[in-house]
């Protein structure tokens, strides 16, 4: 199933499904309505705009020509303003109530076209049968005023909805239209969604890469802070990749296209930000239970409240239609509606930018409930680039014999101490094995030229029941922090390699900055304990799990979760993926280019451990907007209903309903519009 | 991920002669027509399937299905859920899925 871009829905995908194809992806929508307003935001814009000044036009003299409505003629005039503005700007409130009766639910369009309505259709009896009344008062400019006043806020709220989706459209804008194809010895320009893979490109300084490539020709710095946030211009040479959307500053180069637009980096990106926004989130429960019984409530209190009136408080039928008008036009069930997809909205934009990808709406959310954060050592804590730095040999085996058999088991190895083998043996000829084997948290088991290479931990070699006589050596490697590799050759120890990691240059801020917020840090490696020791020391970490295996990971992430802590896992999105998934929020620290394949609820792009105190942040901000969004939204309707249901009548008498109900539509126009505005504030808060 | 059907609700069933019970997913219109505003999604009980695929919750005495999405909702967040009969609403009631799809 597929989701509705704009209101949330899961649709089927099927053939008759209604759907646009946006850069070559297709997206499927629940109605035609939300279809227009995903491929034409801005037509909705202009028409609103239009019809708020043809409103506001006729508003204008209706309110001045009121003050001489005494004279029958001028009456007449009103009447006629009044039932434009009513049924033609009007008209949108009349095709919501519409579907909301269609669809039996209420929405705020049920309660804006049924106030405005009572307030027209009063005056019009008393327009044209005035001897049926006692006081003869028309309101034509209450109904009129209520529709100027709702379209204001409405348009002022669109207004600042395109500031909220700014981020995500800076993003869309990334994606150049066109590309330079080199064919044939020539240039060709050619729109970017026709790119295939394996096209072959120019890309000019100054010009945008088409999508994501690889360098074929040329050395150039690239800009990629729109797409990870790195601030800094990157250097790419050949056989490097290179993100779509990313900026080339300096030369001109020839790429050669390994995704096509409608799959590249940027496209997943905007995807799952849309998708992100579009997600409910737990803490939204009370405001959908309380929303879909609002609308039927709000009516019921209104006419309650008319009956009271009428009947009991004896204010006459005018003021209690007054009171009727004022309770539907002053409920604001809109501003409960979005309180939290627009905070939602504001911060995954913002952290898009920032190169954090929020794969999904309740990862925000519990991002600010996080109070234990265990973190990866290798490649997460440390810049994960392990080195050998000491090696021991035994049974007349050379270093150089050493190191090539090692690297021959490793050479089909995705660990990094298994590269940092590979690494040392450069420049020369590495064969394949007959066979590989990789023994997760052990080691490598290799049989080449029918000889058997183990390389691994002491756990792999006593598994082997291979004879182990050098323990003391070990100690001193491992007490110097370094992580410990044995080598063995046919069931014989052949050497001992001694690999360390630098600690990455933010780590220990990132520690301290998490520590400060009050969340507990655990590190799991599966490094020995003098290693762990060595890092956890330097950084002020003091919860530690040395020798652990990928699924000790898991069981610790289990355990804490049974203690009732809340989890955040930070490590690789492939290799620590069942950890990152088991985890309350699973924070990846990215390779910059697959995103989809990356577990997690959180995608750094950049790889900086930094993003981690960022994304923390970041949670609890948006969770705090979203509460202040809310209890406005509850508080201003559990204050102002009773207000508008005549509060004030004890204190001011029923006059007041002269003006309450303008100033309740004033109050209703920007409601909604002060949710918007209070979410945009998040995009000036320091992460 | 644990699933209790009150002995009212068995009762219910029992009385009904039937032992399948459908949990499905139905949206309702947000309170505003804002691009903003997002459908709301409405859980509902029936004793015959409604729309849509479904996915076996539990089956043993009683069997519990569910679309597919919830089922994933359900089994993400480790949910216990309770199936009541509410003499009052006169039709089955489902308490604790966790609200995230």
């Amino acid at each position: 199933m597929a989701k509705d871009p704009v209101c949330g829905m899961y649709v089927e995908e099927n053939e008759n499904a209604i759907k646009s194809v946006r850069n070559g992806k297709t997206y499927y929508f629940c109605s035609e309505n939300c279809k227009e307003q995903f491929e034409k935001p801005d037509k909705e814009y202009k028409k609103l705009k239009f019809l708020l000044i043809f409103s506001w036009s006729l508003t204008v003299p209706v309110i001045f020509l009121t003050y001489f409505s005494n004279i029958i003629f001028l009456k007449y005039v009103i009447f006629t303003l009044a039932t434009i503005i009513q049924f033609y700007p009007g008209f949108r409130f009349y095709k919501g109530l519409l579907n909301s009766i269609k669809s039996r639910t209420g929405n705020m369009d049920t309660l804006i076209a049924m106030g405005t309505t009572v307030a027209w259709l009063y005056s019009t009896i008393v327009t044209f049968f005035p001897s049926f009344f006692i006081v003869r008062g028309i309101y034509f400019d209450t109904s009129s005023l209520i529709i100027s006043l709702v379209l204001t806020g409405t348009f002022m709220e669109n207004l600042m909805k395109q500031k909220a989706t700014n981020a995500l459209h800076k993003l869309i804008s990334l994606q150049p239209k066109i590309a330079h194809l080199i064919k044939d010895g020539g240039l060709i320009d050619i729109d970017t969604d026709k790119i295939k893979k394996n096209y072959i490109l120019l890309v000019k300084p100054g010009e945008r890469f088409p999508t994501d490539s690889e360098i074929l020709e040329g050395v150039t710095e690239v800009d990629e802070s729109m797409i990870t946030g790195e601030s800094l211009p990157v250097l790419k040479k050949v056989g490097d990749t290179v993100i779509g959307g990313t900026l080339n500053i300096l030369n001109p180069v020839k790429i050669k296209v390994s995704k096509t637009s409608d799959e590249n980096t940027l496209s997943e990106i905007i995807s799952i930000v849309e998708k992100a926004t579009t997600e409910r989130v737990p803490i939204q429960r009370l405001a959908d239970k309380v929303s879909s019984y609002f609308v039927p409530l709000v009516i019921l209190t209104g006419i309650f409240s008319f009956f009271f009136w009428y009947f009991i408080g004896d204010i006459g039928l005018t003021y209690s239609l007054l009171v009727l008008v004022s309770v539907l036009i002053i409920a604001c069930p809109c501003a409960l509606g979005i309180a939290t997809p627009a905070a939602l909205m504001v911060s995954s934009g913002k952290a898009a930018v920032n190169g954090i990808i929020f794969k999904n709406g309740e990862s925000i959310e519990n991002a600010s409930k996080i109070n234990t954060v265990i973190l990866d050592k290798t490649g997460t804590l440390t810049v994960g680039k392990p080195e050998i730095t000491d090696i021991y040999t035994f049974n007349n085996f050379s270093k150089k014999d050493v190191l090539k058999l090692a690297a021959i088991a490793e050479i089909q190895s995705e660990h990094l101490f298994g590269k940092a083998i590979v690494k040392e043996v450069r420049g020369e000829k590495i064969e394949f094995p007959e066979s590989f084997q990789y023994i997760p948290g052990m080691g490598v088991k290799a049989i080449y030229n029918k000889n058997t290479i183990i390389v691994g931990n002491l756990n792999m070699i006593r598994n082997e029941g291979i004879d182990f006589n050098y323990q003391d050596l070990i100690k001193d490697i491992e007490v110097k922090g370094k992580a410990v590799l044995i080598v063995a050759y046919n069931s014989k120890i052949i050497g001992i390699f001694g690999i360390s990691d630098k600690i990455k240059d933010e780590s220990k801020k990132t520690i301290e900055e998490i520590k400060k917020m009050g969340i507990d840090i655990w590190m799991i490696t599966g490094d020995n304990e003098y290693s762990a020791k060595e890092i956890s020391e330097n950084l002020g970490i003091e919860n530690v799990i040395s020798n652990a295996k990928p699924k000790d990971k898991l069981e610790k992430i289990k355990e804490l979760k049974k203690m009732g802590k809340t989890v955040a896992m930070v490590g690789d999105g492939i290799n620590d993926a069942p950890a990152l998934a088991e985890a309350d929020l699973g924070i990846a620290l990215g390779t910059g280019t697959d995103i989809a394949a990356e577990t997690g609820g959180v995608i750094l792009m950049k790889g900086d451990i930094y993003d981690v105190v960022k994304v923390l942040k970041l949670g609890r901000k948006t969770l705090r907007k979203i509460k202040q969004n809310l209890a406005w939204a509850f508080l201003y309707n559990l204050i102002l209903i009773p207000v508008a249901a005549g509060l004030l009548i004890p204190f001011y008498g029923p006059k007041i309903y002269n003006i309450l109900p303008i100033f309740a539509a004033i109050a209703m126009a920007f409601s909604s519009t002060t949710v918007v505005s209070n979410s945009i504030l998040l995009n000036r808060e320091k992460l | 991920m644990m699933i209790v059907i009150t002995e009212k609700a068995k009762k219910k069933l029992g009385e009904l002669k039937t032992k399948n019970i459908y949990i499905t997913l139905n949206y309702i219109q947000g309170p505003c027509n804002d691009n903003l505003c997002k459908m709301i999604p409405k859980i509902k009980i029936s004793l015959t399937p409604e729309n849509g695929n479904y996915v076996p919750l539990y089956e043993k005495d009683f069997n519990v299905y569910s679309h597919k999405l919830l089922a994933e909702s359900i089994f993400k967040h480790n949910d216990n859920i309770v199936i009541d009969y509410s003499t009052l609403k006169r039709s089955f009631v489902v308490k604790g899925i966790t609200y995230s799809f």
